[in-house]
C-alpha cells in the first residue's frame, strides 16, 4: 500500500498526517506512531522519517507520521505550537492510528522534542506502548532551550556569514527569553512549558524503551537512570552516523541508516 | 480549515495541499513547491506561512520523487520533469480553483524551475523569484568589500582565527564568498540566456518580482546593481527587483519572513487586484 496523506482531528485543530500501510503481511506486526521533533529539526529529519516509515511498512508495520498543530501542513500558526498541544495532538494521532488499523500493539518513535512529547503522552494516556524508541530525546526543557540558542546563533552566523559575536548581541542571553529559534517561534507558552519539563517519572510507561544516542548527543547518567526505570526492558544504542540534524547530513541527503536498521529490526524482532 | 490534500499528475503521483476559500475567489492562484532539499512546506515553513498570509488560492506540492510525491514514470531528466510537474500543478489550479491568473513562487533552485516553467507554459502569468541566478557586478562587489573591511567584528574574528591556526596575515584567506556558495552549487545559466528568458517573459506580459538576499550580496545588494548588470535590457522599467542584503538565503529570522510576506503581498495587491477587489474599493 502506498503512503496515504490525510487530515484528521477536530475541525478547529486539523492535523496533517501520512499513513503507510503494511506492504507485507506479518502476524503481530505493530502500529508505529512517529513523533516529529521541533521546528527546523522536523524539516531536517523529514527524509529520514519518511524513509523509516517506508522501511517499517515493508517490514509489515502500519505507520502514521503527523504534523503537530502549528507545524508542517497542519492547521495553526507556528506561534500556536506548544508542548501541551503537541501532547494532545499525539494522543489524537494515536487514537486515529488505532481506529485505522484496529491494532492494539504500538511502537512509538520520538526524535528530539518528539521524544519528550512521546514520554508525556505515554504518561498522560497510559497507552503503554510495547516499544518506545527515543532518539536523542529532550529530557530537560531548560537544557533544550540552551541547545536551541546555541544552534540558532551558529546557524545565523553561518547563513549570514557574520561573526557569532554579532548574532549573540542580537540574541537574548538567557535561553528562557528566546522568542524564536532557527526560523520558528518560541511562544511564551512553549518556553514556559519547556522550562517546566524535566522527565523524572520512574513509573513504568512502556514495556521497552530503546534510547538511541547520536554521536554528538550527551544524556546525563542520572536522566538515563530515570529513563531506565520507566520501562520493564531498557537498552541503549549509540549511533556512529553523522548527526541527523547537521548541515552536512541535510544538504547531502544523508540518512543515518544504522538508526533506521535498529528501529526496524527492533520492531520486527517483537513481531 | 480551507485546505485539502490533492493527488494529481499523469499518474496521480504528485501530492500537495490545495488552499481555497470563497473569500479569495477571483484572486490569482499561487503555486509553491520544493526549495532545494526542503519539502513542499518550504524553509522554516515559509511556503505555508506565505500561502496563508497572502489571501489567495494556492497549491503547494512536492516535485516528482521529493517529499510525498512518487517518482514520475516518464523518465524525463530532473529539470524537464520539474517543468512537467509545474504544468500538472497549473492544470490542478485551473480545474479546482476559480483563479484568473497563475503565479509561480520559487526559492533558489525552485526559482530556476519556476522560470523554466514560465518560459514553457504561457498559463503562468506571474513569477516571484527568490534568489534566482545572480551575476557579477563590480559596484556590488566593491560595496561588499568595503563593508567587510570596515567591520571591526570581522577583523577580531579573523585575528583570533589566524592566531589559533598560527598563520600570518599573508596566509589568511580573505573570507570572501566563493562562487559556489553564492550559486548554492547549482549550474548558473549564462547571463545572456537568463536575460533572454526574462525578456521573453516580459514581452509575453508576465509580471515578475525578484528578491535577492544577502547570499548574493557580492553580486546584488541593491536593485540598482541588477539593473546595471542588465543595463542593455531595460529591466528597470519592466521587472520589480528588491534586495534584502541583511537577510539570509532561507529567511531564518521571523522578522525577515514577515518582511518578505509584506513585500510579496504589496506586489500582489498592486499587480493583481481582482474584479471583486475593484468592486469593493
Amino acid at each position: 500500500m502506498a503512503a496515504t496523506p490525510l487530515y484528521f482531528g477536530d475541525s478547529d485543530r486539523k492535523l496533517y498526517g501520512v499513513f503507510h500501510g503494511p506492504t507485507t503481511r506479518r502476524s503481530n506486526a505493530p502500529a508505529v506512531l512517529m513523533f516529529n521533533p521541533f521546528g527546523e529539526e522536523a524539516i531536517r529529519s523529514y527524509r529520514t522519517y519518511r524513509q523509516l516509515a517506508e522501511r517499517l511498512s515493508r517490514a509489515g508495520a502500519s505507520v502514521l507520521r503527523f504534523d503537530y498543530y502549528g507545524s508542517g501542513d497542519s492547521a495553526g500558526d507556528c506561534a500556536d505550537l506548544d508542548l501541551d498541544g503537541m501532547v494532545r495532538d499525539a494522543v489524537m494521532a494515536h487514537e486515529e492510528l488505532e481506529a485505522m488499523t484496529e491494532l492494539r500493539r504500538f511502537a512509538w518513535v520520538g526524535l528530539g522534542l518528539g521524544g519528550a512529547v512521546a514520554l508525556c503522552a505515554a504518561r498522560a494516556t497510559g497507552a503503554n506502548p510495547a516499544q518506545l524508541f527515543l532518539w536523542d530525546p529532550v529530557l530537560n526543557g531548560a537544557d533544550y532551550l540552551a541547545v536551541l540558542r546555541g544552534a540558532h546563533i551558529a546557524a545565523l552566523s553561518h547563513a549570514l556569514d557574520l561573526p557569532a559575536s554579532r548574532i549573540k548581541r542580537d540574541t537574548p542571553k538567557e535561553p528562557a527569553k528566546m522568542t524564536e529559534a532557527l526560523g520558528f517561534h518560541l511562544s511564551d507558552t512553549l518556553r514556559s512549558q519547556l522550562l517546566d519539563f524535566a522527565f523524572d517519572d520512574r513509573n513504568k510507561i512502556a514495556r521497552e524503551i530503546c534510547l538511541i544516542a547520536s554521536s554528538d548527543t550527551s544524556i546525563s547518567p542520572s536522566r538515563e537512570d530515570i529513563l531506565r526505570s520507566a520501562a520493564a526492558h531498557y537498552r541503549r544504542y549509540d549511533s556512529a552516523s553523522t548527526a541527523w540534524n547537521s548541515n552536512e547530513a541535510f544538504n547531502e541527503y544523508y540518512i543515518p541508516t544504522d538508526v533506521i536498521d535498529i528501529i526496524v529490526d527492533g520492531v520486527s524482532a517483537r513481531s | 480549515m480551507t485546505e485539502r490534500i490533492v493527488q494529481f499528475g499523469a499518474s496521480e503521483h504528485l501530492s500537495g495541499v490545495l488552499r481555497n476559500d470563497p473569500s479569495v475567489r477571483g484572486r490569482p492562484g499561487l503555486i509553491f513547491f520544493n526549495a532545494g532539499v526542503v519539502h513542499r512546506i518550504g524553509p522554516h515553513r515559509l511556503n505555508v506561512k506565505l500561502a496563508r498570509a497572502l489571501n489567495a488560492p494556492s497549491l503547494r506540492f512536492d516535485l516528482s520523487g521529493q517529499g510525498e510525491s512518487a517518482t514520475a514514470e516518464a523518465g524525463l531528466g530532473f529539470e524537464r520533469q520539474a517543468v512537467a510537474d509545474l504544468g500538472a500543478a497549473i492544470d490542478t489550479i485551473s480545474d479546482e480553483l476559480d483563479a484568473p491568473d497563475t503565479i509561480a513562487i520559487g526559492i533558489c533552485s525552485g526559482a530556476d524551475h519556476a522560470m523554466r516553467a514560465a518560459v514553457a507554459d504561457p498559463r503562468i502569468r506571474g513569477l516571484v523569484l527568490l534568489d534566482p541566478f545572480a551575476y557579477p557586478n563590480d559596484t556590488a562587489a566593491g560595496a561588499d568589500f568595503m563593508a567587510r573591511a570596515a567591520d571591526p567584528d570581522r577583523w577580531s574574528r579573523k585575528i583570533r582565527s589566524m592566531m589559533a591556526r598560527g598563520e600570518s596575515v599573508q596566509n589568511s584567506d580573505n573570507e570572501e564568498q566563493t562562487d559556489d556558495e553564492i550559486d548554492q552549487g547549482r549550474p548558473v545559466a549564462p547571463k545572456e540566456d537568463f536575460a533572454a528568458d526574462l525578456t521573453r517573459l516580459v514581452e509575453r506580459g508576465v509580471r515578475i518580482l525578484i528578491v535577492y538576499t544577502g547570499l548574493v550580496r557580492r553580486h546584488v545588494s541593491k536593485p540598482a546593481h541588477f539593473f546595471q548588470t542588465f543595463a542593455d535590457y531595460g529591466f528597470d522599467r519592466t521587472i520589480e527587483v528588491d534586495a534584502m542584503p541583511h537577510t539570509d538565503h532561507t529567511f531564518s529570522s521571523i522578522a525577515s519572513q514577515e518582511a518578505l510576506i509584506a513585500r510579496i503581498d504589496d506586489w500582489l495587491q498592486r499587480n493583481y487586484r481582482s474584479a471583486r477587489d475593484e468592486r469593493l474599493s
